[in-house]
């Protein structure tokens, strides 16, 4: 996936001193093209039949789900400070990632830190088990869920596994 | 026109990163423990820092002799490293207060730190 975006950055690169003109347009047009050439050729390298272009595509989807619930944290956030009265019901939660990678690890542990009510505060256990500190658990289930939600969209449209 | 347009963005974008930044601000003195504390810490200056950025970057592309592509790249680089340090900065400061044995609100449900292994 990320060696795809390579390419099609230096696709894009060769686009522009083909044509001897670096601009902004000229970028866009050699990334658009690349694109769109990735995503016939790179059908053959995944098993699923998938290529470079709709791996492309979840990255974006991911992209706007984040800025969402990032934009959605705040607004708890700051809706909480605002108003005089405090409603939390704090809990720390044990969330388990076992059989992830440091790297899955690491971006989910990013991701819950931004991500409404949920701060992302150790990992225990041989880095089987993060420790999350939740906002709002009045139910542990509920909370559990919302992460797992998170878990699986990052899975899916990032690392696509 | 297309410059009162893009003005307006940039109002918005410095609204917003202001109104961000304020809150967390205040929330760092009225949230009741250090947990609650890096909540409104982390989640108020990384959506802040990067409305100011975006709102600054839109400013500096309506000049007549812009470079738009070093602006986009610079923005870009800059937004993306806030998302990775941001987290592991709070990440830290949590850490360490939790190994401090930080005092919690007294209105916390549990804590499943010390929970055997499932």
């Amino acid at each position: 996936m990320l060696s795809f975006f390579l390419i099609n950055l230096l696709l894009a690169v060769l686009w522009m001193c083909m044509w001897g003109l670096f601009d902004l347009w000229t970028l866009l047009a050699g990334l658009v093209l690349g694109y769109f050439l990735l995503g016939v050729v790179s059908r053959t390298w995944y098993p699923d039949g998938k290529g470079y272009g709709s791996k492309f595509l979840n990255l974006l989807s991911f992209t706007v789900y984040f800025i969402r619930i990032l934009i959605l944290a705040n607004l708890t956030v700051a809706k909480e400070i605002i108003t005089p009265k405090l409603n939390m019901t704090p809990r720390f939660i044990r969330y388990p990632v076992k059989g992830m990678t440091s790297l899955q690890i690491t971006s989910l542990a990013n991701a819950i830190t931004l991500t409404p009510g949920t701060l992302t505060v150790d990992v225990l256990d041989n880095d089987q088990v993060l420790l999350v500190h939740c906002m709002y658990a009045e139910d542990r289930q509920t909370a559990i869920d919302e992460l797992d939600e998170l878990r699986n969209r990052l899975m899916t449209e990032v690392f696509g596994c | 026109m297309a410059d009162i347009i893009l003005d307006l963005f940039v109002i918005f974008f410095l609204l917003c990163g202001i109104f961000f930044m304020f809150v967390a601000a205040i929330g760092l003195l009225r949230l009741p423990d250090m947990y609650h504390r890096m909540h409104a810490a982390t989640k108020g200056v990384t959506l802040g820092l990067s409305s100011l950025i975006v709102a600054a970057a839109i400013h500096h592309a309506q000049a007549p002799n812009a470079n738009v592509i070093n602006i986009i790249t610079k923005v870009i680089l800059v937004i993306l490293f806030q998302f990775i340090a941001n987290p592991i900065g709070s990440h830290l400061l949590a850490k360490a207060a939790k190994m401090d044995g930080c005092p919690v609100w007294d209105k916390q449900l549990s804590d499943e730190e010390h929970d055997p292994v499932t």
